[in-house]
């Protein structure tokens, strides 16, 4: 079969209008009275689009290459009907041109559905079980890492913070973390856990409680953050689905992006609430076992509800704990079908009065 | 009545936006699928389609860079950035001030220098791998001076408030331009960075002033900056490329362009590149009458992909 060509000495871009016969082993180029003989086992494929009616071969040892430039949409096929032995890897774009709208949102969505699939199942099951395979020792060292950060801004209380480690310690919770309770003087209403160990209780807090059973509510909760490796789970769970996002995102524009961002977010927000509440079972869990009254924990929710300065009404799906009207609904009905033997811890109470 | 001539005015560009989605479908899940490890080949064919679809005078261009050459560079600009965040991290670990500060700094100034050293391995591999009848692109630009230059250039505008940032991207697009080679071909750019200052001045205040609506035309002046300070030498002959859209046209193109992403929630993406890059070519002329058949062969090979990687991971588009 005989091909109109263009080819090119590689030297210049001058064309040379050639023709091109091709036979098993070689193609034969003509130009004018001269000759050339291409051995179709030196030609460099690369990947080309397949069914394109335009193909460039390119010919040659080292570089400068030669190359021929056609325009036929049976070369490809015709040579490789003369040598069925070359490899050229093609990809068919013509597929894709001839495939009907109805394919093409059958593609999208099945894509659609692999991307949601992995991010809301694949995803937070392999960050879960990397979580879980954590060692416990790694986790403290960075929550003390994150402690140092943290606490130079602190203004510790010493002896509360002396009075509240004993607390826990009357508490007899054993644990893979070594627990280092800190009582800070602020003005906000709160208390954290870091990943290995570390809480960390504002004062305004303990003086809004009114009890030894509160307080161990709010350390039980606190605990079991640090059990659960809840901060250590959220942390790989937000990167290995950032990591998903951004691949899915980089080619999205700003508006798609900004969407699916802000769905996100909300989604985890839901996802730090389930860790609350599993923070609120476990700690009730652990009260229980030590026969303390948890009552303790509603009250403390009770207090948490009481009006503070400058805090804004947020709507549960926006909240990151569930609201607290909900938390002392689910931890009444826990309770409820338990016997409780409520009955007063000496220790407790005792180091209690000193904070 | 203009004369129909034989010489090449622009480029022409034959791909389909279908085609292209199925490229970038296929990419795209393959990436996914292999944890962003497919990235170079994906890359390697959108690259080659583009080039094998666009035309000068008959011919086509065509992008010989392969995903295993990619890999390569991909694999080591990742090196690069654990190492770089690596340092960062273990100098935070210490927890000792002094240290974290040091660490902070050697961050900073790694992401200064990697900036110009990506640029300049990106160009040096993009244009090396590229080529129109049989004959290569070449960069020829040095990376020292280029360094010297971005460094100079980031100095003095923090220090002027990045008022120099005009008069920079002129120096640095006038070094790139004229550091890039097509066979025999050279090329210049001659924008000034008083001329991109008052420019985007102009724009932005007119922008505002109309709420939005000059926006157009403040792109189509950039698009003329841009486009027609390039000048291309042969023989020591420059020739002219005038930009010849118009604001109206660019308002329509983003309009329709806004409305397809959006309705099809992204999957118009690639008709819509396609768009773009034909409304580029097609409003890109050169000036006067070009002769495409000598151009000698001039430039050497060059394989190295990492800097072209690094570019891509710093999120960075020079061209």
């Amino acid at each position: 079969m005989i091909f109109e060509a263009a080819y090119f000495d590689g030297n210049s871009s001058q064309i040379y209008k050639v023709t091109a016969e091709i036979k098993e082993g070689s193609i034969l180029l003509y130009h004018g009275n001269e000759l050339m003989i291409w051995d179709v086992n030196k030609i460099i494929f690369q990947e080309s689009y397949f069914n394109r009616n335009n193909t460039v071969l390119k010919y040659g040892e080292k570089f400068p290459y030669t190359s021929l430039e056609l325009n036929s949409e049976v070369f490809q096929e015709t040579l490789l009907k003369y040598n069925p032995h070359l490899k050229i890897k093609n990809t068919d774009i013509k597929f894709f041109q001839n495939l009907s709208n109805k394919s093409i949102i059958g593609i999208v969505v099945a894509c659609i559905a692999l991307i949601l699939l992995s991010y809301f199942f694949f995803i937070p099951a392999t960050a879960e079980f990397i979580a879980t395979k954590f060692p416990p020792s790694y986790e403290t060292e960075l929550g003390e890492k994150l402690y140092e950060q943290l606490s130079e801004d602190f203004d510790v209380d010493e002896e509360k913070t002396i009075a509240a480690n004993e607390f826990f310690e009357a508490l007899h919770i054993n644990s893979n973390y070594p627990i280092k309770i800190t009582v800070v003087n602020s003005p906000i209403k709160n208390a954290f856990a870091l990943p290995g160990g570390h809480i960390v209780v504002y004062d305004e807090i303990l003086q809004s409680m009114n009890s030894e059973d509160e307080f161990a509510a709010l350390l039980c909760h606190e605990y079991s953050h640090v059990a659960l490796k809840h901060t250590t789970r959220s942390l790989f769970r937000s990167l290995g689905t950032y990591m998903v996002l951004s691949l899915v995102l980089t080619d999205v524009n700003g508006i798609v992006g900004v969407l699916v961002e802000n769905a996100h977010n909300i989604k985890s927000l839901g996802y730090t609430r389930s860790l609350e509440e599993e923070a609120d079972n476990y700690g009730l869990k652990i009260m229980l076992d030590r026969g303390i009254d948890p009552k303790g924990m509603v009250n403390l929710f009770k207090h948490l509800k009481e009006p503070q300065e400058n805090a804004v009404d947020i709507p549960e799906f926006l909240s990151t704990h569930p609201l607290l009207d909900e938390r002392i609904k689910y931890i009444e009905k826990k309770y409820k079908n338990k016997p409780v033997s409520a009955k007063k811890n000496e220790e407790l109470s005792e180091i209690w009065k000193r904070l | 009545m203009e004369l129909i001539t034989k010489e090449p005015r622009s480029l022409k560009f034959h791909g389909s936006g279908g085609a292209l989605f199925g490229i970038l479908i296929v990419n795209f899940l393959l990436t996914v699928v292999t944890l962003g490890l497919y990235y170079p080949w994906a890359k390697a064919k959108r690259l080659k389609y583009l080039y094998a679809e666009t035309e000068l005078a008959d011919s086509r261009f065509t992008f010989h860079g392969t995903g295993n050459e990619m890999f390569k560079g991909f694999i080591k600009a990742i090196g690069i950035f654990i190492l770089i965040y690596g340092v960062l991290f273990l100098c935070a670990m210490t927890g000792n001030t002094a240290i974290k500060i040091v660490g902070v700094l050697i961050f900073f100034c790694a992401f200064i220098i990697i900036v110009p050293l990506a640029i300049h391995g990106s160009m040096r591999y993009r244009m090396s791998r590229t080529s129109w009848r049989s004959i290569h692109f070449g960069y020829r630009g040095n990376r020292k001076e280029l360094i010297m230059m971005y460094l100079k250039g980031i100095f003095l505008s923090v220090i002027t408030l990045y008022i120099y940032l005009a008069w920079f991207a002129c120096d640095l697009r006038s070094y790139i331009i004229g550091n890039i080679r097509f066979g025999s071909i050279s090329f210049r750019y001659e924008g000034k960075g008083k001329d991109l200052f008052l420019m985007n001045l102009k724009g932005l205040f007119l922008t505002i002033i109309t709420i939005g609506i000059y926006s157009f035309w403040w792109f189509r002046d950039m698009m003329r900056f841009y486009i027609n300070n390039i000048k291309i030498v042969k023989n020591e002959t420059a020739y002219n490329i005038k930009f010849n859209g118009s604001a109206g046209d660019i308002f329509i193109l983003f309009l329709t362009n806004y409305f397809l992403v959006i309705f099809t929630l992204g999957i118009a993406i690639p008709w819509v590149m396609v768009r773009n890059i034909k409304f580029i070519y097609e409003n890109s002329m050169i000036d006067g009458e070009f002769d495409t058949s000598n151009i000698q062969q001039t430039e050497e090979d060059f394989k190295d992909a990492t800097g072209d990687d690094m570019l891509d991971m710093l999120d960075l588009n020079i061209i």
